[in-house]
């Protein structure tokens, strides 16, 4: 019967599923529990918080932050390369060129549609 | 004299035509156009009697020409070539075609001469000869169905051609839909013939027919009854016939080329074709003799009841077809084709003579409203009286030779019930004479019964542009039975001309072996049966009309209908239901009404009930929230991930 | 430390998608430094990068090279289905012109995603791992989530946009999870690889349930039922030119990946998902045709034929034969025609806004534009499979594939299925010949040249692909693969 092989995994999310209910349980029962206004408070790293953090963010924060990675992406590609500079020779240097270029037009489509001006 | 190889112009010339009219068509003048659809049609036929008379000159052995155009799908182990083939069968049916469509081009530039869209009417008449002419000639299955398909678009855009009327439209489609039922089985039939033979050329499947498909098995009677399926749907046999009525909302030459004398013969072609096949299949000949016997007496006797001219020439059509189909079960393929010849004659003839009624009576089509046309109309008279006598079977009409043969051939046959069929169908004989004699007298003979002064003082005879091709159509139907002659000793010119093709390999071609004294005892009572018919019609609407009034007079439950009907047109209605009582309260009451509009609409409109309703169901599922669409994709991955592993641990 | 060592690279291979990006690049470059006047020529600049791409594609066939070590193929299939995409690209990009103009969406951008879509669906159809596979999926997607809401003051158009994206990230998680597995169970990524390792695997769950959701993540892509859900709504609401591209090469390119990882991945477990595939191809078709019984809109009677279509495609992966494959490329190239030629006249009829597509709107369509209305039966009738459209040769070399291995029931079914479309493809007919108008104000019928010349171009393949489709066929039998 096919299903016997099955056996182990329902075990084993019968086990998953008591393990994280026994864990939550034992804490709720048996953790001592202080309550006072600081411990309550959300912290961002050490400072008072100001606002409530359930605001709308400027969707440029997201252009910006994409924009980041792309770039961050590229010194990934740059980092090896530089490193293998020699064993790639004259194709790996052309390659690599063509790549920036690439990236280079993107940061001036970028630019010029005017998305790194904040206002 | 142009040879066979040319035989690629007799399509390809209308084709021209049609796309001429077509496209720039309204930027011709009405002169134009018709010279371009009439001339293409005219040279298609010139070519196609090159090819007959080089038919002709041919051993008969050899007559079978094909004429690979190009080669057009060929994929794995299937091909399909562009080829024509030409031989006796499609000889006879090119001749047919493209003669009489050519007379109904001639016929149309006088009765379309007042319509709008005159262009468009033509390029659809024109793309219907190519398409007719495809079927014929096509020298495979997918070519024929390609023609198949064609003609049925053309006969559904013609039939729709008056489209401000909502009833043309719906004739149209109904038409479509119903002539879409039998090309499925059609098409089913072609696959499954591939998938038997490796190939659809007709010179492959049928000389190895009977060494590949073992007589009466489940393969031949399978393809074969579809491919008859196909045929009843073309050829408004029953169970698919109730487009053929409706369809008359086309323009009346329409109804003549069309649903008279080519496109309905499509099935009786086919299964002519397919002699080979059908031949191996006992069963579906039984069912195929059957089925044209009992089309053969049910149309005839609905025929009785109608009083719109077409229509009682359109059920006579049906009813005509059936015939043809009573030929091909019994085996006598070119008694079929005979009357397919002849048909088309005295049918066409029939069709343009009410058409230029129609036209002489301002567009009435009730025969109610006519009476006493022969005088004002001699040559429509003339031609109508002698295509009438025809299609009664009086000899020697060519009506009369064609009939007489398929008569003879159902009482000889072999086909089961053979003698059943042989008794329906010379009833409806009696029958078709008695109501085409009523529509004669009504419309010819007595006095004009019009109202309207408008229509009364309008009566004319058409111009001599319809007239003639009428003249020429009664002329064939004079004549063209004599190519049955002399059928007493069995073979004729026409069938020996036909016989390679219908030849079986362990049969002997050979005609009947019957004494001259039965065949003429038979001919004495098809010919009786006629005659009695036109008697019968005689008496009751031209000598003593009154003699219903008597009947009337008697009370009873005919008192109770005539006071039901209360107008003038009840005398009709009682005399029909008098003389053919017991028949016609079958067929109106009961079949007509019934099976036609409950059974054979019912089912299309189930069919399409169901669907929309299957339709309607699942599109609730598109509720248009994004999640019960994640939901749906779930459940559908679980399915199957399950049904996948059920698969595999199967093994 | 060892050096890195450069792969073999066929720089002409990918010839064709090395134009397309340059292409795309150049359009964006002519969208923010060009003046006003310059995007004129943006649709023209489109056409002409997938034609010269499709040239070099063409130049390609019979060429047949493995590189980028191992993971790009070029081969005939990929060559076929590449021409493709170019046909569906330029004849979009043909389509745009006008509708761009007019709905105020004719940006760089706007082409440039097309373009960028095509070099994915490249990818998609000359990948040979699962990786580059999963790259030219997304590569396509997200272009096309753009498109979906490019007309942004549209709301229907945002939602498309939305659903799409959303839906599409989903089946991307599928299709990527399985890859993830099947990677797990075989220790490779690379198509022919699995291929060697999956017979070892018979009735390995964790490799069958890598299958199974690469099955959904492709599913969901070439829309079969169930996993279709998107297809109405996304089709309905994006701009009709967009959805004439959707529905045509990204389509013909998530069934190029599928074919060819069925094909080279899973052939040894064909006993099992050729029955899978079977159903999703009957449920597909018979849902499409059906629903699309009752639709009042034209556009979205399209959408629900494309699923119908799929349907009929899905048979020529069923059968998992080398004729099924070159029937499935040959119909696609049929439908990239007939499904543009179709859309392209529907943009003509629907006028400005797309506000005209009901079947109501097209009544007396016949009478006030002879052409337009005659071209558009051409099209439904090669939709509906009607000799001798190309529809009609696309079917039968398709269901004649599926004979030839004895699948006679998916045939019937097909048949059958083709048989129900009949009736909402007449229905436009019938509003176009036989219903007169009914008196409400619609726009003048106009037809601009770029239309025109689509359509024309549209009618012309259809007619000579249904009449000589012999010589094509023979191609795309040459872009089988081996199951």
């Amino acid at each position: 019967m096919i299903l016997n092989q099955y056996i182990p995994v329902i075990l084993m999310m019968l086990v998953a599923a008591g393990v994280a209910v026994a864990v939550l349980g034992l804490a709720e029962f048996l953790g001592p529990k202080v309550v006072f206004r600081e411990k309550m408070e959300p912290f961002e790293c050490g400072e008072n918080p100001i606002v409530s953090p359930k605001q709308r963010f400027s969707v440029r924060f997201y252009l910006i932050a994409l924009m980041f990675i792309i770039f961050d992406i590229e010194a990934v590609f740059l980092f090896p390369w530089a490193v293998n500079f020699q064993a790639l020779g004259l194709f790996g240097f052309v390659e690599m060129m063509i790549f920036v270029f690439i990236l280079a037009l993107g940061l001036a489509y970028v630019w010029k549609k005017g998305a790194l001006e904040w206002e | 004299m142009w040879g066979l190889e040319h035989i690629w112009w007799v399509p390809i010339l209308p084709l021209i035509g049609a796309t001429i009219n077509g496209l720039v068509g309204h930027l011709l003048s009405k002169r134009a156009v018709g010279v371009v659809a009439v001339g293409s049609t005219g040279l298609s036929f010139l070519v196609a009697l090159a090819a007959f008379g080089n038919i002709l000159g041919l051993a008969p052995d050899q007559r079978v020409y094909e004429s690979v155009l190009f080669t057009w799908i060929q994929a794995g182990s299937f091909t399909a070539e562009a080829a024509l083939q030409v031989d006796p069968l499609s000889a006879v049916f090119l001749m047919v075609v493209t003669g009489v469509g050519f007379l109904i081009h001639v016929y149309s530039v006088g009765y379309m001469g007042h319509e709008a869209g005159y262009p468009r009417y033509f390029a659809y008449l024109n793309l219907f000869m190519f398409s007719m002419l495809l079927l014929i000639l096509g020298a495979n299955f997918l070519l024929m169905f390609i023609g198949w398909e064609g003609v049925g678009l053309c006969s559904y855009l013609l039939i729709g051609y008056y489209y401000e009327k909502q009833s043309a439209s719906d004739a149209g489609k109904k038409a479509f839909v119903m002539n879409r039922i039998g090309d499925f089985g059609f098409l089913l039939a072609i696959m499954w013939i591939f998938w038997t033979f490796g190939s659809i050329d007709y010179t492959t499947v049928f000389p190895v027919a009977h060494d590949k498909l073992a007589l009466g098995g489940l393969a031949v009677t399978g393809i074969t009854l579809l491919l008859f399926l196909g045929a009843t749907g073309k050829s408004a046999q029953i169970p698919l016939y109730t487009w053929l009525p409706d369809a008359m909302e086309g323009p009346t030459p329409v109804s003549a080329l069309i649903h008279a004398a080519t496109m309905v013969t499509a099935g009786v072609y086919m299964v002519a074709r397919c002699n080979a096949l059908f031949n191996l299949a006992p069963m579906t000949m039984m069912i195929v003799a059957l089925i044209g016997a009992t089309t053969a007496i049910f149309a005839a006797t609905m025929g009785l009841y109608q009083f719109d001219i077409k229509r009682v020439l359109a059920y006579s059509t049906v009813s005509q077809l059936g015939y043809m189909f009573l030929a091909c079960g019994v085996g006598a393929y070119v008694a079929a084709v005979f009357h397919v010849m002849t048909h088309a004659f005295f049918k066409a003839c029939l069709f343009l003579g009410s058409g230029s009624v129609i036209h002489g009576m301002s567009g009435e089509q009730d025969m109610r409203q006519m009476g006493g046309l022969g005088k004002k109309m001699p040559m429509t008279h003339a031609t109508f009286l002698i295509s009438t006598l025809a299609i009664a079977g009086i000899p020697p009409l060519a009506g009369f030779f064609s009939k007489d043969e398929i008569l003879l051939s159902a009482f000889l046959g072999h086909t089961p019930g053979h003698l059943l069929y042989w008794v329906l169908a010379t009833i409806a004989a009696a029958v078709t004479a008695f109501y085409m004699f009523r529509l004669y007298f009504m419309t010819f003979t007595g006095e004009l019964r019009a109202e309207d002064h408008h229509v009364r003082d309008h009566v004319h005879e058409s111009p001599n542009v319809m007239t003639m091709p009428l003249v020429i159509l009664a002329g064939l139907a004079v004549v063209g039975g004599f190519l049955g002659l002399p059928m007493i000793e069995g073979g004729h010119a026409l069938k020996n001309f036909l016989d390679p093709v219908f030849a079986q390999p362990g049969h002997a071609a050979g005609g009947h072996d019957v004494s001259v004294g039965l065949e003429l005892l038979l001919m004495g009572v098809s010919v009786g049966m006629g005659v009695l018919g036109i008697l019968t019609a005689r008496y009751y609407y031209s000598v003593k009309p009154e003699a219903a009034v008597e009947l009337l007079n008697k009370g009873g439950m005919i008192k109770s209908i005539y006071t039901l009907m209360q107008n003038k047109y009840y005398v009709d209605e009682i005399y029909d239901a008098l003389i053919v009582k017991p028949i016609v309260a079958v067929s109106d009451k009961g079949l007509w009404r019934f099976f036609d509009v409950k059974v054979v609409d019912g089912l299309v409109n189930f069919a399409a009930t169901f669907f929309m309703g299957l339709g309607s169901m699942f599109r609730t599922a598109h509720t248009g929230l994004t999640r019960s669409y994640a939901y749906a994709m779930v459940f559908g991955g679980v399915f199957l991930a399950g049904f996948w592993l059920f698969l595999s641990s199967g093994k | 430390m060892t050096p890195i060592k450069i792969p073999s690279i066929a720089l002409d291979a990918i010839g064709p998608e090395m134009v397309l990006t340059a292409t795309a690049m150049v359009l964006l470059m002519i969208e923010v430094f060009a003046d006003k006047k310059g995007r004129d020529h943006l649709g023209y600049i489109a056409l002409g990068g997938s034609v010269l791409a499709g040239a070099l594609a063409y130049k390609l066939s019979g060429v047949s090279v493995t590189t980028f070590g191992g993971l790009y193929v070029v081969d005939n299939f990929s060559t076929f289905f590449k021409i493709i995409f170019m046909i569906s690209a330029g004849l979009t990009a043909l389509i745009s012109v006008k509708y761009a103009q007019d709905e105020g969406i004719n940006h760089g951008e706007y082409y440039a995603m097309i373009l960028f879509a095509t070099v994915g669906m490249c990818v998609m159809a000359s990948a040979r791992d699962l990786i580059t596979i999963f790259m030219g999926v997304e590569v396509m997607s997200i272009a096309l989530y753009v498109l979906a809401g490019m007309t942004r003051t549209r709301e229907v158009s945002n939602e498309a946009s939305l659903k799409y994206f959303i839906l599409g990230a989903f089946s991307s998680g599928f299709l990527l999870y399985g890859m993830a597995l099947v990677y797990g169970a075989t220790g490779t990524t690379q198509l022919q690889a699995i291929g060697k390792a999956a017979g070892l695997l018979t009735g390995n769950p964790m490799f069958i349930a890598g299958a199974v959701m690469m099955t959904i993540g492709f599913a969901f892509k070439v829309a079969a039922v169930p996993f279709h859900m998107w297809t109405p709504d996304v089709y309905q609401g994006s701009p009709a030119p967009v959805t004439a591209f959707m529905s045509t090469g990204p389509k013909a390119a998530a069934f190029a990946a599928f074919l060819r990882v069925f094909a080279e991945a899973f052939p040894a477990m064909k006993e099992d998902w050729w029955v899978i595939i079977w159903s999703l191809a009957v449920l597909t078709m018979t849902m499409g045709n059906v629903v699309a019984l009752v639709q009042n809109d034209v556009k979205r009677m399209l959408a629900y034929s494309s699923i119908a279509h799929a349907g009929y495609i899905l048979v020529g992966l069923a059968v998992a034969s080398p004729a099924g494959s070159s029937g499935a490329a040959f119909y696609l190239l049929v439908y990239a025609f007939m499904n543009i030629g179709a859309f392209a006249l529907l943009i003509v009829a629907a006028g400005k806004g797309e506000r005209t597509t009901t079947y109501q709107d097209f009544s007396g369509m016949g009478r006030r534009s002879p052409l337009t209305a005659l071209a558009l039966t051409i099209m439904v009738f090669s939709l509906a499979g009607i000799p001798p459209t190309a529809g009609f040769a696309g079917k039968f070399y398709l269901f004649m594939s599926a004979l030839e291995k004895g699948f006679v029931w998916l045939a019937v079914i097909a048949v059958i299925n083709s048989v129900v479309s009949v009736f909402y493809y007449l229905k436009l007919v019938v509003y176009m010949y036989m219903r007169d108008e009914d008196g409400e104000a619609r726009p003048e019928i106009s037809v601009a040249a770029p239309l025109a010349v689509a359509a024309v171009v549209t009618v012309c393949a259809v007619m000579w692909l249904g009449v000589m489709p012999a010589k094509y066929i023979d191609f795309a039998k040459s872009a089988f693969l081996p199951f």
